[in-house]
């Protein structure tokens, strides 16, 4: 098991009235699965990301990770617990504009303890893997969205981590980029990554192996 | 990680070109300012603190008890004081000679030289670290016509040449008598308060002047060099004993010792003869006044970063995912920063150098930057972390405590409480700024209305001339010979300087003198008949001495002098001057004779023009080039030996307001720097505010919102601020230059007008840098404003 949602509730207060935002969730997800969330614009799914993410909190439940139960977690040991073990891809791939490809691959590597040395076997390694050699010193204004987000997601991946999460990462693409992208995805999810994607369309959501589907913050 | 930093920070900087521009240029401009400050207030502090013996050396104060338990501090105290202490009291190794400097003629094989000296024992060479190059200095003390002279005056009179000449050669001061040059000593540094050209022997001065061993005569300086581990404190009360046992009098005098380094920048004392102040005053002043200007550059910088970071919070928000700690980002913004103050500490380095000569000549000082020394370093390193930690600190902070997920949708907001902390600083700076503008406006006001009072007396188009035995001999003569000649109005001898009277006199006695007015001391001026018409001076009643040699029989004073002796219908009236009966002939206005920090002084005229001192040449106005002409000329066939040197009375009058000349114009840079400091920030702050409401005003004007209307919105929240900065300035203003003002004796008073210059200038400068992005901002055509959203 790689991680456990039970019973997870999160809401904003809005004029003395509970929003719910996520209602009751429970999900397990084993290590090695590639599952899409699907539901309409508002339902969620950026939030319950987030929520697996770490990146938001939430008000009600347990959230396990690697049999680390993160609602008890302090802030800073979560920071720690999704630094190591989750990369995360965007729609609109958030690479940093001043810096160059290499660069934005080795940023991740700065806040974490590798050597100089170390750091640019692994850059070089990834620009190989991604076959983006020649583009490495190039800003990401120079790439095409196909490219940024191929970018974006060898930055993902680069400090190795177990779980991919993507948020609508083929949004901004164009079909053909788009099937591109999901098929780095299938095949990294064979090598043993495990991927949840958010998608509204139906046919990314077939490369993964389960589909979740919300509305209004609820599981369907 | 560092260098990692460092590139970011510098693709940044090109990107967002006119942001660090502004940062850049104000924090640039500030620590020019305060670097040149910071030199100038070191070299103050420094002043006289080379001596080895430094902690040794102490000058001896006296003071004079007045009316109502009031001290009087001099400078001056008693020669059988000074030998008698350096006899008995065991502490005392050494006793300086302190003389009085006076510019003369020295003649070296008929050549003239004008150089400034005094008289000196050798022990002031043994005491301070001034060192000797050549020759014996001793021979000061075992020979009366020994003279010692400087390097830089040796090579005046015999070129690079002169230690193989100097040595035995013979200088006549005018009017002293012929010495010989028995040393040579090295230029003093200009750290030194003191500073000669010559210095002939104690000796010669002793022996010219018997009554100097009075011990009621107060006619020298010293300074006393103590034995190593002596009690100043101790000295110093033994000295005082020492001093009262030996003189007379019911309401004694006394004396005490300030530690002679100290005398420099604390030179004036209160009422109970305690430091209240000096030239520490205007240190203290400019320091903070480059403190505020350093302060107001990095408000902008903190607000501009502050601003400027929901600009950047994409990028944290991604360096947060990726596994950025706070801290990782806290180091990030901070070198960013640091890195921006570097660039400026160049600037303002580079800037500095260039200005130093200029700024020198400004403060008449010769500025220097001495690398070698660890405090230079030590200042540099500790003003660039706090300019780095004060501007980067809070930002960094702010930026780096934003949420990753909120962060990457931009939304990053600042808190309610950041918006109010920006609002503060602006209105801080402001403050700070009209505080500025406020004293510089005081500041000159009050140099304005000393140049300007009717003294009473006149001083424009008078020139002095130094009188010595030749032209006291030919005086006559020369007189006829300038009134007769093109451009000159009278001439007249008086001495000392109406204008800076500060010879004194407590001799005066009146019937019904009180015990406790013993010591009131009566201005002295020795003056020829003519004072009264050469000087614009008038009867108040009575009438001045006719023409003549001497008179003492008769006797004039000032209205203050009557007021103080409260005589009535004083003409015919007898009062005692130095024990003998003079009649009360005439009393003259009273006019200003001294700084516009002291009251007008009782005063006594003698008539003595022979040992006045000074002789003064009214000039006709709008001929001074005619008159000085004629003045050549006079000298040229009356005292072809003499050479002529002469000063203005007007500008040697002004020369005694330097300071607060200096004051005056350095506030006023220092209040145009740091109103320009300000605005950049305000534009800098209205170019982002206009910009992230584009949305918002092209949706008004698309409403029909006008032009007129969008700018106002947008000024407003601006103005507000700066109109609170200058209620808030205002009476701290006030209170400030109020204080200053209290030194003066006769001052402007401080009208509601000046704070209401100072805003109004304040607000329309705010608003004209305001104005300009809002205008652009209301004129922006909305179509397009709007789609770029
Ligand atoms: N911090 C928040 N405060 C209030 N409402 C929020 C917040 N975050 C998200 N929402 C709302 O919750 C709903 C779900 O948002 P989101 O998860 O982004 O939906 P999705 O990604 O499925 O389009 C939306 O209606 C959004 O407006
Ligand atoms: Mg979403």
């Amino acid at each position: 098991m790689l991680l456990q949602l039970n019973n997870i509730f999160k809401w904003v207060n809005s004029g003395g009235q509970r929003i719910f935002l996520l209602k009751d969730i429970n999900l397990n997800v084993e290590e090695g699965e590639f599952i899409s969330i699907m539901g309409p614009s508002g339902s969620g799914k950026s939030t319950l990301l987030n929520v697996i993410g770490m990146l938001d909190a939430f008000d009600e439940g347990e959230y396990n990770f690697l049999d680390e139960s993160v609602h008890t977690l302090k802030e800073k040991h979560r920071a720690n617990l999704y630094k190591e073990y989750i990369g995360f891809v965007f729609q609109s791939y958030h690479l940093l504009d001043e810096l160059t490809v290499k660069e934005n691959l080795e940023m991740p590597l700065l806040y974490k303890k590798f050597k100089g040395s170390e750091r640019k076997a692994m850059v070089a390694d990834m620009l190989d893997r991604f076959n983006i050699v020649g583009k490495k010193d190039l800003f990401p204004a120079q790439l095409s969205g196909g490219q940024q987000q191929l970018v974006g997601i060898a930055r993902a991946l680069i400090s190795s981590p177990k779980l991919i999460l993507a948020d609508e990462p083929t949004g901004n693409l164009n079909s053909k980029q788009g099937e591109e992208i999901m098929e780095l995805f299938k095949q990294l999810n064979n090598e043993g990554v495990t991927i949840i994607q958010v998608t509204h369309s139906e046919k990314n959501a077939e490369y993964g192996s389960r589909v979740i589907n919300l509305l209004d913050g609820r599981m369907i | 990680m560092i260098k990692n930093h460092i590139k970011i920070a510098w693709r940044n900087l090109i990107k967002n070109k006119s942001y660090f521009f502004i940062n850049i240029f104000g924090l640039s401009l500030a620590l020019t300012v305060s670097f040149l400050m910071l030199l100038w207030v070191h070299d103050e502090q420094s002043m006289d603190r080379f001596h080895e013996n430094d902690d040794r050396l102490y000058l001896v104060k006296r003071t004079v008890p007045l009316e109502h338990g009031v001290l009087d501090v001099y400078d001056n105290s008693s020669y059988p004081l000074l030998r008698t202490a350096t006899e008995q009291l065991p502490e005392i190794e050494k006793y300086l000679t302190i003389g009085h400097t006076f510019e003369d003629n020295l003649k070296v094989d008929n050549n003239d030289f004008r150089a400034a000296g005094t008289f000196a024992n050798a022990d002031l060479f043994y005491g301070f670290s001034f060192p000797v190059i050549q020759g014996d200095i001793t021979q000061l003390d075992k020979k009366p016509e020994a003279i010692a002279i400087s390097e830089s005056l040796a090579n005046r009179i015999w070129g690079q040449n002169w230690k193989s000449i100097a040595m035995g050669k013979s200088i006549e001061i005018m009017d002293n008598g012929d010495f010989t040059v028995e040393a040579v000593y090295k230029d003093f540094p200009s750290s030194s308060s003191i500073q000669n050209d010559f210095y002939y022997s104690f000796q010669k001065f002793l022996n010219d002047r018997e009554w100097v061993n009075e011990w009621g005569s107060n006619g020298m300086q010293g300074v006393f060099l103590l034995k190593e581990g002596a009690d100043s404190q101790l000295v110093s009360s033994k000295l005082n004993t020492l001093f009262q046992n030996n003189i007379k009098g019911e309401n004694k005098e006394g004396c005490f010792l300030q530690k002679f380094s100290d005398s420099y920048l604390y030179g004036k004392f209160n009422e109970q003869a305690q430091v209240s102040g000096g030239r520490i005053e205007y240190v203290r002043i400019f320091t903070i006044a480059a403190f505020f200007l350093l302060i107001v550059s990095c408000i902008n910088f903190v607000n501009l970063s502050t601003v400027y970071a929901t600009k950047r919070s994409g990028e944290i928000g991604v360096r947060k995912v990726v596994g950025a700690r706070k801290n990782a980002l806290i180091l990030q913004f901070l070198s960013e920063t640091s890195i921006i103050t570097s660039i400026a500490f160049v600037i303002a380095f580079v800037l500095a150098m260039l200005l130093l000569p200029s700024v020198s000549s400004f403060v008449d000082k010769t500025l220097q930057v001495d690398f070698t020394k660890p405090i230079f370093w030590v200042s540099i390193l500790s003003v660039f972390i706090c300019t780095t930690l004060f501007s980067g600190a809070y930002p960094a902070m702010v930026i780096s405590s934003f949420k990753p997920v909120e962060a990457l949708k931009g939304k990053s907001r600042e808190k309610k409480s950041a918006t109010s902390f920006r609002k503060g600083l602006v209105v801080l700076q402001f403050g700070l700024t009209i505080l500025l503008i406020v004293a510089a406006i005081i500041v000159k006001l009050q140099v304005n209305y000393i140049n300007g009072k009717d003294l009473g007396i006149a001083k424009d188009h008078i020139v002095s001339i130094h009188q010595d035995e030749n032209l006291t001999e030919k005086y006559n003569a020369l007189r006829n010979e300038l009134i007769a000649s093109n451009g000159i109005e009278d001439v007249t001898l008086v001495g000392p300087s109406p204008l800076d009277v500060r010879s004194s006199t407590s001799g005066v006695v009146w019937p019904g003198k009180a015990v406790e007015q013993e010591n009131i001391e009566f201005s002295l001026l020795w003056t020829a008949h003519n004072f009264p018409e050469v000087f614009d001076v008038s009867m108040a009643e009575g009438s001045y001495y006719r023409e003549g040699s001497k008179d003492t029989m008769n006797i004039v004073v000032n209205q203050k002098a009557i007021d103080l002796m409260g005589i009535q219908n004083p003409i015919g009236k007898t009062i005692q001057l130095w024990g003998k009966q003079r009649n009360i002939i005439g009393v003259l206005k009273d006019f200003h004779n001294r700084s516009l920090y002291e009251a007008i002084q009782p005063s006594v005229f003698l008539l003595d023009p022979n040992d006045a001192g000074m002789m003064f040449v009214k000039l006709e106005a709008k001929k001074t080039k005619e008159a000085l002409a004629s003045l050549q000329k006079a000298f040229n066939t009356v005292l072809p030996d003499v050479p002529l040197h002469y000063d203005f009375l007007d500008q040697s009058y002004a020369a005694k307001y330097k300071s607060e000349v200096l004051t005056g114009d350095l506030t006023y840079y220092f209040a145009f720097i740091s109103i320009l400091i300000s605005c950049l920030g305000l534009f800098g702050l209205a170019t982002f505010m206009a910009k992230q409401r584009t949305k918002e005003i092209g949706i008004r004007k698309v409403l029909g919102a006008s032009v007129k209307s969008i700018t106002a919105l947008i000024s407003k929240d601006f103005l507000k601020l700066v109109s609170l900065a200058i209620l808030i300035a205002s009476p701290l203003a006030y209170y400030f230059m109020d204080s200053w003002l209290e030194d003066f004796a006769y001052k402007i008073t401080i009208t509601w007008w000046v704070f209401a210059f100072a805003g109004i200038l304040t607000v329309a400068i705010a608003l004209s840098t305001i104005g300009f992005q809002a205008i652009k901002a209301a004129l922006a055509d909305p179509a397009k404003s709007l789609r770029t959203e």
